[in-house]
């Protein structure tokens, strides 16, 4: 523990801004991450395990797209347009054969999901990491605030993640198309004696929230390492944040999220060796004191 | 029974001939219990089948074929690993088998994925000797799957490499050493000594004095770090010691270590973090501008698998030469390196020399006993060899006879640079240095 350490950031605004930066970039985009998820459960009940694969296929599908143009907008589009296609594909192959089975046979399906699709981006990227850089017009210094540090990129990272966080939450709650998902999810006899297209919806969530995942995984891409297998840790991070968060609830995941983000960016100071430890530890306590997580919709129902 | 024909019977019950009962016992309580009737019932089928069929009695000794198993992370994050090592292996025996093998007998390689879980790596050192009866284990496998494979190894009659493994302990510690286990890979230590050595004197010439290391938060970063700095001392480097982050292994987001090291306000950056990991904290570190008034010191960058793929490289980067063709400067590395990259399609890595290596001293164990398999003569003529290598320093490294060890492998520092060949102006390190700073660090832990 440095504890003096923290108390010594705290009472500087150079290291308060750095540190809430750091823990907002971190919390935005594990939150993009995360949202996709407790979409899929919230609605359709379902914990889709191969959700970190499409994180790491969108940072491909960005990889390549840029690689290919030199347009990083449109590495990024291609890469949500293309995940949410796999999702689409992944809901009609995979969850519409095993979604009504034992959850340990959902857990197969989509651990198999995560082995072919690890193996296919091996077979035409190779083993080792790739590295989309930095664009160019995103090679800027980082702005200065009160001493401390902002970089562009991240500023550029975080505008959309809060926008598109909006937008999910604004679909789900206020457009026709939620309601109709939420109708679908909460009494799906009735929907379907009103006319509603369970498959049709169930199909729309999966694909918006493996969309979702892929569109992380794209804007991660200029800063991360694009490596097979690299969707596995932000997929037990987005566990943490959705159970924290409450399994369903999209504002939960948000606030998990940050909870999350400054945790471990204060905690690299403060408590260096007990970061990861405190994030569990605030799984743990939430877990104990309300185990449907801070705003579950199960609760609610 | 005669001798032969107690070598069938493990070989028909799916355990090698070469094992002894401890080791075999894991293996069988696993499969099906402990002296489970059904699969005594089984093998004796099994070996009244060979009987009604005529079929001759098979031993290793008479098999055509020397079965070597191979355990290593051939799949997610670390996948490069696998790929290196099992290029580099295949490479040399299938070049052996081409010219006919070993007195007649040709190598099979039999690899098995561990997912860089050591229990997985366990799993698959005992079923390659369990059920595919391999004689020689070549564990391509990290820090924490070594020591676990290690372990498992102890006792058994079983030759067994490892390929990979840099943490020091594993064969400096006599606790650790077994007479039938070789170490191929680097050593922690040694690595640790050579940086401290070149790093310390460049550290002087540039008035550096804040540090902040980064590294791995297990055996191998840890220990690195420790022995680097402990070292960088004793050899004179004035080191103020302003930050340390362990980031976990393979962690993706490397955000909140850049932004502590940035708050350190040091003067260069010591990490010992690699492949994708490095990625990330080089590409991160752009972006809050950490690089451009500090020094890096990051000896794993050199490897083809980041410096190859990093898009941009920090202004002032000093690493080491973990594999790279212009080091050694010979026709003879530079035609291995070709012949990798031509077979296997990525350029060979640290990871493919130190596999090359196992390889190399598995064929001439084979070959010293002309093919067969015999675990204390394939030991007997490893131990203390000089092997001769197109990646060695002056063409060689040796395998020291105290503790199993490779020594002398290539060991430089330099510049890096954006493009080809990478490194600027290698300085080799001096081993005798290296060795005389072991002797002193063994004797302090108690290693002798």
């Amino acid at each position: 523990m440095e504890l003096s350490l923290l108390v010594e950031c705290f009472s500087s605004l150079a290291c308060v801004t750095t540190q809430t930066v750091t823990g907002l970039v971190i919390a935005l985009l594990l939150f993009l991450v995360a949202s996709g998820l407790t979409l899929v459960f919230g609605v359709l009940r379902i914990t889709n395990f191969a959700h970190g694969t499409f994180y790491m296929a969108g940072g491909y599908v960005t990889y390549a797209v840029y690689t290919a143009t030199g347009s990083f907008a449109l590495a990024v589009a291609a890469a949500a347009a293309a995940t949410m296609a796999g999702g689409a594909l992944f809901e009609r192959t995979v969850i519409r054969v095993v979604k009504d089975s034992d959850p340990l046979m959902i857990l197969l399906a989509c651990y198999g999901v995560i082995l072919i699709v690890d193996d296919l981006v091996k077979l035409i990227w190779g083993p080792a990491a790739v590295s989309i850089g930095m664009p160019e017009s995103m090679r800027l210094p980082p702005v200065q605030f009160g001493g401390g540090v902002i970089p562009v990129y991240y500023l550029v990272l975080m505008a959309i993640s809060a926008i598109v966080g909006l937008l999910s939450w604004y679909l789900i709650n206020r457009t026709s198309f939620g309601r109709a998902v939420q109708a679908v999810s909460e009494l799906p006899s009735m929907a379907a004696a009103l006319g509603l297209n369970s498959r049709f919806y169930s199909l729309a969530v999966i694909a918006l929230g493996c969309g979702l995942a892929g569109l992380a995984g794209a804007l991660a891409s200029p800063m991360r390492a694009v490596v097979p297998g690299g969707g596995f840790s932000i997929l037990i991070e987005s566990f943490v944040v959705t159970v924290i968060g409450g399994m369903g609830s999209i504002v939960g995941a948000l606030l998990a999220a940050l909870v999350l983000g400054m945790t471990r960016s204060y905690g690299s100071i403060g408590f260096p060796m007990f970061t990861e430890g405190m994030t569990f530890l605030a799984m743990l306590v939430v877990l104990i004191v309300k185990p449907t997580g801070l705003f579950s919709i199960t609760e609610k129902r | 029974m005669n001798s032969s024909a107690t070598r069938i019977c493990p070989s028909i019950l799916g355990l090698s001939g070469a094992m002894t009962e401890d080791a075999i016992a894991p293996q069988r309580k696993q499969n099906s219990g402990p002296a489970s009737p059904k699969f005594q019932r089984r093998a004796l089928l099994q070996l009244a089948g060979c009987a009604a069929l005529g079929l001759p009695a098979v031993s290793h000794g008479q098999s055509d074929t020397i079965k070597v198993g191979l355990t290593s992370l051939m799949s997610g994050r670390f996948a490069l690993i696998g790929s290196s090592t099992v290029g580099a292996v295949k490479m040399l025996f299938d070049r052996v088998n081409a010219a006919g093998g070993i007195n007649g007998r040709k190598l099979q390689l039999i690899v098995r994925d561990s997912r860089a879980l050591p229990e997985e790596a366990v799993k698959n050192v005992r079923s390659l000797v369990g059920t595919e009866g391999c004689s020689i284990i070549m564990a391509g496998e990290t820090s924490a799957g070594a020591a676990a494979v290690n372990e498992a190894m102890r006792g058994t009659n079983v030759l067994c490499l490892h390929l990979l493994a840099e943490y020091s302990a594993l064969t400096a510690d006599p606790a650790n050493r077994s007479p039938f286990v070789f170490r191929t890979s680097r050593q922690g230590i040694h690595d640790a000594i050579g940086a401290a050595l070149s790093y310390s004197a460049i550290a002087k010439e540039r008035g550096i004095k804040r540090w902040a290391t980064v590294a791995p938060d297990y055996s191998f970063g840890r220990d690195l770090t420790e022995d680097f700095v402990g070292h960088f001392k004793e050899f004179g480097g004035e080191m103020n010691l302003v930050s340390q982050s362990w980031p976990k292994l393979g962690q993706a987001d490397f955000t909140e270590v850049v932004s502590k090291v940035l708050a350190s306000n040091c003067e260069a950056i010591y990490s010992v973090s690699f492949g994708g990991d490095l990625l990330s904290l080089i590409e991160q570190g752009h972006l809050y501008g950490l690089f451009n008034n500090k020094t890096c010191f990051f000896p794993l960058l050199s490897d083809y698998g980041v410096i190859d793929v990093v898009k941009q490289m920090p202004k002032v980067a000093y690493t080491g030469s973990r594999y790279n063709h212009t080091f050694p400067a010979t026709p003879e590395n530079k035609r291995w390196y070709d012949d990798f990259l031509k077979l296997n399609g990525i350029k060979p890595t640290n990871w493919s020399w130190e596999a090359g290596l196992g390889a190399q001293l598995v064929v001439n164990a084979l070959t010293a006993t002309k093919g067969e398999p015999v675990v204390d003569k394939m030991a007997q003529a490893i131990r203390g060899s000089t092997v001769e290598v197109p990646f060695g320093l002056n063409g060689k490294v040796t395998m020291r006879e105290s503790d199993n060890t490779a020594i002398r492998y290539p060991l430089a520092f330099g510049l890096a640079q954006p493009s080809e060949p990478y490194i600027k102006d290698f300085v080799p390190v001096d081993w005798d240095r290296i060795l005389a700073a072991e002797a002193v660090w063994k004797k302090r832990r108690n290693f002798t």
